[in-house]
This record gives structure tokens, C-alpha cells and sequence, in this order.
């Protein structure tokens, strides 16, 4: 399954909407009916980052996320990330440009019918999104909507369920809100994976979480990536997509700014802190060390190799300095 | 005397399961604090029973030389406390920014020119001079966190509480944010932040951690962030630094277990040099 956008640019303000509009107030005029004042029924223009005089939310936006890639999504707050990712399974439409989905425009009914089930969208917080009475309910939602019927139902609430590490005959029948906060994640989760989608696009889905839950949720996603599903995540945690992605694409102000392996664009270091992103904690330091003359060859560093590559070259010897604050087990 | 101290407090949702268990606690005038722990440790708790927003079931919490049970002190209690909370969406109340700011104080009737300065003022404080006039839902998530801890500022509180408040920002915006809270505390304002970066609470004068309801630990970031087993075992991450200063001596490398990356930085150099 392949996503692709062609010049793909969005507004808002839609000129085609703003022409339509007024058209639609000549006529009530003509009717003789009587509209607001100008001044209230006039159309602010959309405010996106700092800018207000910017109402382009996406602009000329080109690429294709490649059947079952792991692609990270970076961008400053207003970036237009989730606009971006908005236009993956139809939610808006482009102002200009197409997005297609295995070579088929998304403007087509019949296509879009189809992305909303094969592409599956995750919102921040997702588990704000819970509304059954019981969990095995919320998750059954989709696919009933769906038409299955009620055993294939059953058999996807269940599978979905496992597949986030849940189990139906434990927590089915309870109420999602006695759930803790990251068993609530996972059963919102859940309920995108009832509908079997190939394309998850994830929307910051460990943010407020603690770092052990971070990490279980993470590798669920990893998890769905080896069984072949395409998964596009949107992060501010710079870390995090090093370690996943494939490819990251950097957004700035509504322009695809980088789309590269995760070494080169991290490469690109004060180009990202100039338009508000970071590089992951270890790269920074690796290329401050390599400043005041470490030889550290690696394109990309973990803390791990980062702290190899300084033993190697101090000639360390593999030997564990003792250590008072806190005593270790050499074994 | 200290501005919050908590006696032998014990808190429970249902009847059943505590979810604090026996804190005490004392935290002073002009301590920038930060509170950690993994998901349901307790900690947004502990920090709702600083505004009286939480009463315990056992034990005391004083706050300002105030019983927070007493109900007649429950509202000087939460202007002088103010807390500032995750989601940026959740908490502005006006479509102007002005406005917004202006909410608190102009409940305790305060004059409108005085109104007017403590507007002006809280909104210099965090850096959003000239923003008056903007809509609330033009700003980037960022900005409206700081709009609304110049909402808490407008009431001239004592004492800032920020629950996991730069969770949903970007590297930018948390960055900003950490600087405001910084100035406000040089300027003397007590500062508790619960939070899960620990590259924030590192910049604290005190960490305190809880594990299941109670105080795990206590100390300057120096002493606990570097307590590698004490954390991993509490579900907590290292900050960078800690974390690459472990790694290093484990490789045989001998540098000093610290928090702060120019630190081992200068360290490092050091060593290069002799090598």
C-alpha cells in the first residue's frame, strides 16, 4: 500500500470556498434575505505559526510513504504536521494537488470509502476518544460499522484486544473508564486495529506516557511494522524517531523542509534547531566532541555506541571503574 | 517556616487503594522542586492537595501557614497557588488573550487600571508582550501554555504548580517554557513541577520521587538522576548525561557520574588530551 502526495498544497481559507460563499450571499441577497453584517460574515483567514498573513497550511508538498516503510514525522508546533497527515486517509482534501493511494485519487468517493478502512488514523490522546460502556463495545464500533457480522466482529474485538496485549475475557467487559491511563491508550489503539488497517498513522502516541510505558507502546508498533503494516509516525521526540524511522520528513512551516535516512537528516544539525526541531541528545553531543577533535566516524550515534567509540579511542580497557554512588555487579 | 509542608498524608480515591501513603514533605519559599515518578505514582495527586483542590483523608498539608481543610482559607489557598496543567486546549477560557489573563483577577474585583497593569505585567513575565489583543486559538501550543501561566501570574500567587505542563509542546516550546519558569524563580516565585522529562528535572534544585504513593528518594538532581538501578527500577529514564557518564564507566572510561552534560563534556576534553 502506497501513499503518494502530488503537489499537494492546503488552505484553510480556501479561494474556491471564499468563491462559492460569496456567490451563495449574491443569491440570498437576490432572495431578499437579509445577511449579518459584512463585517462579522467575512472570512478571518486561517493564523498558522507565527505568521498571520500565512494561510497556506501545506504548500507543494511531494513524496510517498513506500509499502510497509516506518516513516517519521518532524515539525515544530503548527508545522502542519497534522494537517499532513489529515490528507493520508481523506479527512480534508488538498486545495491543490492529489494524494493517491496505490496509483488512485483520493478525490474519488469509491477510493476514499475504501483508505478510511485500510488506512487507519490515531489521534493525540486518543483514549479521550473512548464513549462505550464497555471496552469489548468500543472496540466492536468500527468493524460493526463496518456490517460484519456479529462472530467475524467478535473475532477482530478479540484479535485487536491480543494484539495490543489485552485480554477480552479479562477487560471486555468492563467500563473503559476504570482503565488505567495506558491500558485506555492501548484499548483506543485497539479499536483502529479492529478494522485491519495496512497504512497506522500515529499522531504523537506516547506522549504523557512514563518511560516503561513509552517503551511497551513503541515496540507494539514495531511489533505491527514487522507484520507488514506501513506505520507513519508524527513525533516531537527526536530520539525516538532515530531509532525507528526509515526515513524521516521534516516539515517547516507547511514545506516538506528534509525527507532522508534519520543519519543525514540529524546531520543537518543547526539547520533544524534554526527552524525549532532538535537532534537526538547522544548526536548533539557526538558532534560537539567531534568540534574539540574526537575522531567519531559513525553517522549517527545512540548513547550506546557513542560511549564505545570514546572507550576505543581513549584505549579504555574493558574494565568497570568502580563505582561508589552506585555499586555494580560485574559478573 | 516552610510555604508547603505535608504531615503524614494519606489520600485514597476509593475507599481501597491509597494512592498516597504517609508523605511528609516540606518545600520553602523560592525551592524550584520537581516531582517524578512512573504513571500512577501518585504525583498529580500530591500536587492537587497543594491547592486544596485534593483534601486528605489522613494527616495535614499547610500551605502559606494555612490548614488546606479549612474551607475558608480554600480560596486564598488557590490564589496563591496556581497550577498549570497538561493540555494547553483545556484551560483557556476566553477567545482573546487579554481577556484570558484577565479572568482571575477580575473575579476578586480588582480595579480596572490596576487590571490592566497585572495584564500587561504577567503577560512581559512570560515573554508575550504585544500578544494582548491575538486570539487564543491562533496561538501555537507553546504560547497558550505561557498565556495560561500568565492567567496564574495576573493573581500574583506565591507559589506555580505545573502538572506534566510541557508534555504536549514541541522542543521549542518546552524550551521556552522552562525559561520563563527559571526567571520567575530567580525572582523568587516557588516553583513544583511534576514531570517525565528528565532533562527538566535536572535543572531542578530538588528532585523528589515517588513510587506507589510514597517518597522513593529525595536530593539534588546530582544525587538521584545518576542512581541508575534506583531509576530503572522506579520506571524512570536517566537524563542524557547520567546515562552516557554510566555507559562510559561501564566501558572502562573514568569519568564522574553527573547530570550535566558540560560537565562531562570538559571531562571528556580532559581526558582527550592526555590520551
Amino acid at each position: 500500500m502506497r501513499i503518494s502526495f502530488e503537489g499537494v498544497s492546503f488552505s484553510y481559507a480556501n479561494p474556491d470556498r471564499a468563491e462559492k460563499r460569496k456567490l451563495r450571499q449574491k443569491k440570498r441577497k437576490e432572495a431578499g434575505v437579509i445577511d449579518a453584517p459584512a463585517s462579522l460574515a467575512e472570512h478571518k483567514s486561517a493564523d498558522w505559526g507565527s505568521d498571520p498573513e500565512q494561510v497556506w497550511a501545506l504548500r507543494d508538498i511531494s513524496f510517498t510513504v513506500e509499502d510497509n516503510e516506518y516513516l517519521g514525522i518532524a515539525g515544530h508546533t503548527g508545522s502542519g504536521k497534522s494537517t499532513l497527515i489529515q490528507h493520508m486517509n481523506g479527512l480534508v482534501h488538498p486545495t491543490r494537488g492529489r494524494v493517491l493511494l496505490d496509483g488512485e485519487d483520493l478525490a474519488d468517493k469509491a477510493v476514499q470509502q475504501r483508505c478510511r478502512v485500510v488506512v487507519g488514523l490515531v489521534f493525540q490522546y486518543p483514549e479521550n476518544q473512548l464513549f462505550a460502556n464497555t471496552v469489548a463495545e468500543d472496540v466492536a464500533f468500527g468493524p460493526r460499522n463496518l456490517g460484519l457480522s456479529d462472530d467475524e466482529v467478535a473475532t477482530r474485538v478479540a484479535e485487536a484486544l491480543a494484539s495490543v496485549h489485552l485480554d477480552v475475557d479479562e477487560i471486555g467487559d468492563k467500563s473503559p473508564f476504570e482503565l488505567s491511563g495506558g491500558q485506555q491508550r492501548r484499548v483506543a489503539f485497539a479499536g483502529v486495529l479492529a478494522m485491519r488497517p495496512r497504512v497506522l498513522v500515529l499522531d504523537e502516541p506516547v506522549a504523557g506516557l512514563d518511560p516503561v510505558a513509552r517503551e511497551e507502546f513503541l515496540s507494539l508498533i514495531s511489533e505491527l511494522h514487522a507484520q507488514g503494516i506501513t506505520i507513519v509516525l508524527v513525533s516531537h521526540n527526536m530520539d525516538d524517531l532515530a531509532r525507528f524511522a526509515d526515513r524521516i520528513l521534516v516539515l517547516n512551516a507547511g514545506e516538506l523542509f528534509d525527507l532522508d535516512t534519520p543519519a543525514r537528516v540529524f546531520a543537518r544539525g543547526d539547520e533544524l534547531r534554526s527552524i525549532g526541531l532538535d537532534v537526538p541528545a547522544a548526536q548533539k553531543f557526538a558532534l560537539e566532541l567531534r568540534e574539540v577533535g574526537y575522531h567519531l566516524p559513525r553517522e549517527l550515534y545512540t548513547t550506546d555506541t557513542l560511549a564505545a567509540d570514546i572507550a576505543a579511542q581513549l584505549g579504555a580497557h574493558n574494565s568497570p571503574t568502580p563505582d561508589t554512588s552506585t555499586p555494580e555487579v560485574v559478573s | 517556616m516552610p510555604l508547603i509542608e505535608f504531615h503524614d498524608v494519606s489520600y485514597t480515591y476509593d475507599g481501597e487503594a491509597f494512592v498516597l501513603n504517609h508523605i511528609d514533605l516540606s518545600i520553602e519559599k523560592g525551592e524550584f522542586v520537581c516531582i517524578l515518578g512512573g504513571n500512577g505514582s501518585g504525583k498529580s495527586t500530591l500536587a492537587k492537595h497543594i491547592n486544596a483542590l485534593l483534601l486528605p483523608d489522613e494527616g495535614r498539608v499547610n500551605v502559606l501557614g494555612h490548614d488546606t481543610a479549612d474551607q475558608t482559607m480554600t480560596y486564598f489557598i488557590r490564589s496563591h497557588a496556581g497550577m498549570v496543567f497538561q493540555n494547553p486546549d483545556d484551560q483557556l477560557v476566553a477567545s482573546l488573550v487579554e481577556n484570558d489573563v484577565a479572568f482571575g483577577p477580575e473575579n476578586l474585583s480588582i480595579p480596572t487600571e490596576e487590571l490592566r497593569s497585572r495584564v500587561a505585567d504577567a503577560l512581559a513575565d512570560v515573554g508575550l508582550q504585544g500578544f494582548d489583543r491575538r486570539e487564543t486559538a491562533s496561538l501555537s501550543g507553546g504560547q497558550k501554555q505561557r498565556v495560561a501561566i500568565a492567567g496564574v501570574l495576573a493573581m500574583q500567587p506565591e507559589i506555580l504548580i505545573f502538572d506534566e505542563a510541557t508534555a504536549m509542546l514541541d522542543p521549542r516550546g518546552r524550551k521556552g517554557l522552562m525559561r520563563v519558569c527559571h526567571e520567575l524563580n530567580e525572582r523568587g516565585m516557588t516553583i513544583v513541577m511534576i514531570t517525565h522529562f528528565m532533562d527538566e528535572a535536572a535543572q531542578a534544585d530538588r528532585v523528589i520521587v515517588l513510587d506507589g504513593g510514597s517518597i522513593a528518594c529525595t536530593g539534588t538532581p546530582q544525587e538521584v538522576l545518576t542512581q541508575h538501578e534506583l531509576l530503572e527500577r522506579l520506571h524512570l529514564d536517566l537524563p542524557f548525561a547520567a546515562e552516557l557518564s554510566y555507559a562510559l564507566r561501564h566501558a572502562g572510561v573514568a569519568v564522574a557520574a553527573t547530570v550535566e552534560p558540560n560537565q562531562l563534556k570538559e571531562e571528556l576534553c580532559a581526558l582527550a588530551l592526555k590520551a
